[in-house]
């Protein structure tokens, strides 16, 4: 019975947690990550992982839902099963890190050990298994570096998606595109 | 109404299989699936689709996290539309088959009609669309086999990542990876200097 309430006081706690964004950063700080100012979690508290504690992020990043970080490596567990000498007591784990304003698409997974640098921009769905540089794109899996961020900015402006809607309510945004793509 | 009170009950049964490792596995047994001694789910029980009885899992298997194990292809349904079967409707369906001791990482995908060997690791969102023999670390879209099981344990020793915390409290482990990587301590240092 203990153990239901327990578990109910958890959910709740969690459920409080992930209903804003300063709700989030908190929670995870309490629980020992390192968050700088300015970053934004549209992810969920779980994207974080059951080592929170293991992940530093720099100032105003933004994280999209879906997005993981995994910060140990389970199939470690296939080796204590078969017996392979020392690995009964073992966990196999590094820590994330990630620098200033980095953008991480939706349902993108960052693997243990990843340093990821300032001004990176992570495609959706992406894996990222090894570092990233300063200034790029990166995407696919693993991802890889496409473009520099410079080339980003072109390309986007080249496509012709480009909308000065930033900061209108839903319905003005809705009447907006209505109105554009009705043309 | 009735309805209603219906789609309650199975949901409340969802969550409650969902409890723990053994509600999972009764859960899914109970609806058909074949699953080994030993075998652990870190995933729900979503996890095993439609069709839970078209899926064998060996002994001592681990999935993650928000794992599917497709055994129907959707597709089909296309082709049903357009009457490409004549009036009877088609359903594309293959069974899975998994061996023991498989590591499944999180976000992996196991396609219709695919048999995963033994003492095989999956890695983290990988597709697998093809079948994964013994022994082998498999990884990316779509998953292809990367290294022996040795070769991964020898990796894993050369990458120095490996540590002596299993089995340790939440706290204890915390703080000892908290004094080994100083993440925060760093981060407090700098908080005081500003």
């Amino acid at each position: 019975m203990a153990s239901i309430f327990s578990r109910i006081k958890k959910k709740l706690e969690r459920s409080k947690a992930n209903k804003n964004w300063a709700n989030k950063n908190a929670y995870l700080i309490s629980k020992g990550a390192v968050i700088g100012k300015g970053t934004r979690l549209n992810c969920n508290i779980d994207a974080f992982g059951s080592e929170p504690y293991l992940i530093k992020v720099g100032e105003d990043c933004l994280f999209a839902a879906g997005v993981r970080f995994i910060t140990h490596d389970g199939g470690i567990k296939v080796l204590k099963t078969l017996g392979y000498p020392g690995m009964e007591k073992m966990d196999s784990i590094a820590p994330i890190v990630l620098g200033d304003n980095v953008y991480i698409g939706t349902g993108a997974y960052i693997m243990p050990g990843v340093h990821i640098g300032n001004n990176v921009v992570v495609g959706a769905g992406a894996i990222v298994t090894h570092d990233l540089p300063d200034n790029v794109v990166a995407v696919g899996i693993p991802a890889k570096p496409i473009e520099s961020l410079d080339e980003f900015f072109e390309h986007v402006k080249a496509k012709g998606k480009l909308y000065p809607t930033l900061g209108l309510t839903v319905e003005e945004k809705r009447a907006y595109f209505e109105k554009v793509f009705s043309e | 109404m009735a309805g209603l009170i219906k789609k309650t009950a199975k949901k409340v049964k969802r969550i409650l299989a969902n409890r723990d490792w053994n509600s999972k596995i009764k859960y899914l047994t109970e609806r058909g699936a074949r699953i080994g001694n030993g075998t652990r789910l870190n995933c729900g029980v979503e996890a095993f689709g439609t069709e839970p009885y078209l899926i064998t899992v060996g002994e001592k298997c681990l999935f993650a996290a928000d794992i599917h194990l497709i055994t129907h292809d959707g597709g089909v349904a296309m082709l049903n539309f357009l009457d490409y079967f004549g009036e009877q409707h088609m359903d594309s369906i293959a069974p899975i088959t998994i061996g023991d001791k498989v590591y499944i990482g999180t976000g992996a995908y196991v396609m219709p009609g695919v048999t995963i060997g033994n003492n095989v690791i999956i890695g983290a969102g990988a597709i697998v669309t093809k079948d994964i023999p013994d022994n082998v670390v498999a990884v990316g879209v779509p998953a292809k086999p990367i290294e022996s099981i040795d070769d991964y344990c020898r990796h894993l020793q050369e990458k120095g990542k490996l540590f002596p915390t299993v089995g340790m409290p939440y706290e204890q482990k915390r703080a000892y990876f908290e004094e080994k990587f100083s993440l925060n301590k760093k981060a407090a240092k700098a908080e005081k200097e500003n």
